[in-house]
């Protein structure tokens, strides 16, 4: 593993924190000894290519996939052997990669999204997204299904930001985005994170360096480099590795 | 004169048949499980409404509430039960049909067993004897009952699906288990309750198959099992509102040939029922317009 420098001192100020995971499908192990840890209002990017691992790891995380080793703690406490609304419950908010109900309205999408949420507060909540999403108010009607790939994927942004988390764990929301979208996406991200929501987002689109702090490279299911977002721009392995990034 | 009696007929049995087939759908749209004692269930509600009416007196049709809390905690616990081991299947689909047709099997040979296989069947005059006048034509007063008790059945059903914070998770875990889990819903209790509530509405129609079916044997399962499937792939699986206008088109295909050519009666509904396989596999309402 590269380290790098100015990772988040463990403590009070840990959010997440995976230790030594392990995990995959049927007879395939997918993820080996995976360690990773997000604090409090941190912003952490998880890199890596088709099939490093990334999906696999957030589903770990988030409770869709059963660990074979290794722990998760959220906020102190293990959360490993809770199922994954509980999870939700206890402030951990996903986007998957698929991120919406496309059968149902725009509108269902975003009360599931706030299922946790005690009833009285779902209207406020509601009318806070919606102002940060606009184009998804003249749509609440419509199934999710039938809007573009782009407002798809706001409306999966929206719904998880529904649950008033403490981290949200988004994986790839990029992926099949165009780049007004991509733009839109990261913009909406930034002002969420302003207001204090630490984030764990897998990617592979370098533009949402951004919004880290900290980065992780997953490669073959490992854990290849952590470290700072100018640890990671210095290391020229890395960069050339996994970005096709040469450089000077 | 024929032609309107016969699409009146068809309306009024596509209505019951919609009410005979919703849990199946209901319960394969939220499970995958396809749920082959289904048409047991149904013929066991017919028994309780006939003991209902002629032990107890009460009204067959309260067989429909009765039924409700123990349907659910049944089917709930036989649902906890169940599901944990056909997950674990290597194609749990396929299993819950070999399952679920042991389960009718058993039903079946039980009812027999309890019940004697001679047919029962309730005296339409329990709701009156006049028949009903409507546009020229004379009715049997059940179908009004029928229908009176189907349509506020069906619309509490919708009601719930698209109106309460359960039913909207009940239409999250039709749309998507794994996302229905990732926005912290309890997808093994909700799917759990689905269960329950499907067996409600199979026992609960069993009070209205009795009179339309003209009575209950413990064998006719099966074949009430049989129309329920034609009727949810007609309207599309999964797809709740489907069921209703796949029960229309069936009650009236079957009405209209019965009452025109009556010796194809029993074909022309299965043959309506390919020919959607063949254009439109997803049914006439595809899952993707499942917004009610």
């Amino acid at each position: 593993m590269v380290s790098g420098i100015g990772v988040v001192s463990p403590g009070a100020d840990e959010l997440l924190s995976v230790e030594g995971v392990g995990s995959g499908y049927g007879s395939m192990q997918v993820l080996w000894d995976v360690s990773l840890r997000v604090g409090r209002g941190e912003g952490v990017l998880l890199l890596g290519a088709n099939g490093a691992g990334k999906t696999t790891l957030l589903k770990a995380i988030s409770g869709l996939l059963p660990l074979r080793s290794g722990a998760i703690r959220l906020d102190g406490a293990s959360i490993d052997r809770l199922r994954a609304d509980q999870r939700v419950q206890r402030g951990a908010g996903v986007m998957t990669e698929q991120g919406v109900f496309p059968t149902l309205s725009v509108e269902d999408n975003l009360r599931l999204g706030a299922y946790t949420l005690p009833r009285g507060s779902v209207g406020t909540v509601m009318k806070d997204v919606y102002q940060l999403f606009p184009e998804l108010f003249g749509r609440r009607r419509d199934a999710v299904g039938s809007l573009s790939g782009g407002q798809r994927k706001l409306v999966a942004v929206a719904k998880a930001l529904m649950c008033r988390p403490q981290l949200l764990i988004m994986d790839e929301p990029s992926a099949g985005l165009s780049p007004r979208y991509v733009k839109e996406v990261l913009a909406q991200l930034v002002e969420v994170r302003q207001r204090g929501l630490s984030l764990l987002v897998a990617e592979q689109n370098v533009a949402f360096l951004e919004l880290a702090d900290r980065v992780y490279v997953l490669e073959g299911g490992r854990v290849r480099f952590e470290g700072t977002v100018s640890a990671l721009e210095g290391n020229q392995a890395v960069r050339e590795a996994f970005f096709g990034l040469g450089g000077p | 004169m024929l032609l309107e009696y016969a699409i009146v007929a068809g309306v009024l049995f596509g209505i019951f048949y919609a009410y005979l087939a919703i849990g199946l759908n209901l319960t394969f749209g939220a499970l995958r499980i396809v749920n082959l004692a289904h048409g047991d269930l149904v013929m066991l509600g017919s028994y309780l409404a006939f003991e209902l009416y002629y032990a107890w007196h009460w009204s067959p049709l309260l067989a429909i509430v009765v039924a409700i809390i123990p349907a659910i905690l049944v089917g709930g616990a036989v649902y906890l039960g169940v599901a944990p081991r056909l997950a674990r299947a290597s194609d749990p689909e396929m299993m819950s049909l070999v399952l679920f047709f042991g389960v009718s099997q058993i039903i079946e040979a039980l009812a027999t067993f309890g019940f004697g296989s001679n047919q029962r069947s309730i005296s339409s005059s329990a709701f009156g004897k006049h028949p009903l006048a409507f546009l020229g034509q004379s009715y049997p007063v059940m179908w009004a009952v029928v229908a009176a008790t189907s349509v506020p059945v069906l619309l509490i059903l919708f009601a719930y699906l698209s109106r309460t914070k359960l039913g909207r998770a009940t239409r999250a875990v039709m749309a998507s288990p794994d996302e229905a889990a990732a926005v912290g819903i309890n997808v093994r209790r909700i799917s759990a309750l689905t269960f329950g509530i499907g067996v409600a509405l199979a026992v609960g129609a069993g009070s209205l198959a009795i009179f339309m079916l003209g009575g209950v044997t413990p064998t006719e399962g099966v074949s009430i099992t049989v129309v329920s499937f034609a009727v949810i792939v007609i309207g599309g699986l999964g797809n709740t509102l489907g069921t209703v206008v796949g029960g229309l088109v069936f009650g009236l295909a079957s009405q209209l040939t019965l009452t025109f050519e009556p010796n194809w009666a029993a074909l022309v509904p299965y043959v309506l029922l390919l020919a959607v396989v063949l254009i439109r596999p997803s049914g006439i309402l595809s899952r993707t317009s499942r917004l009610a």
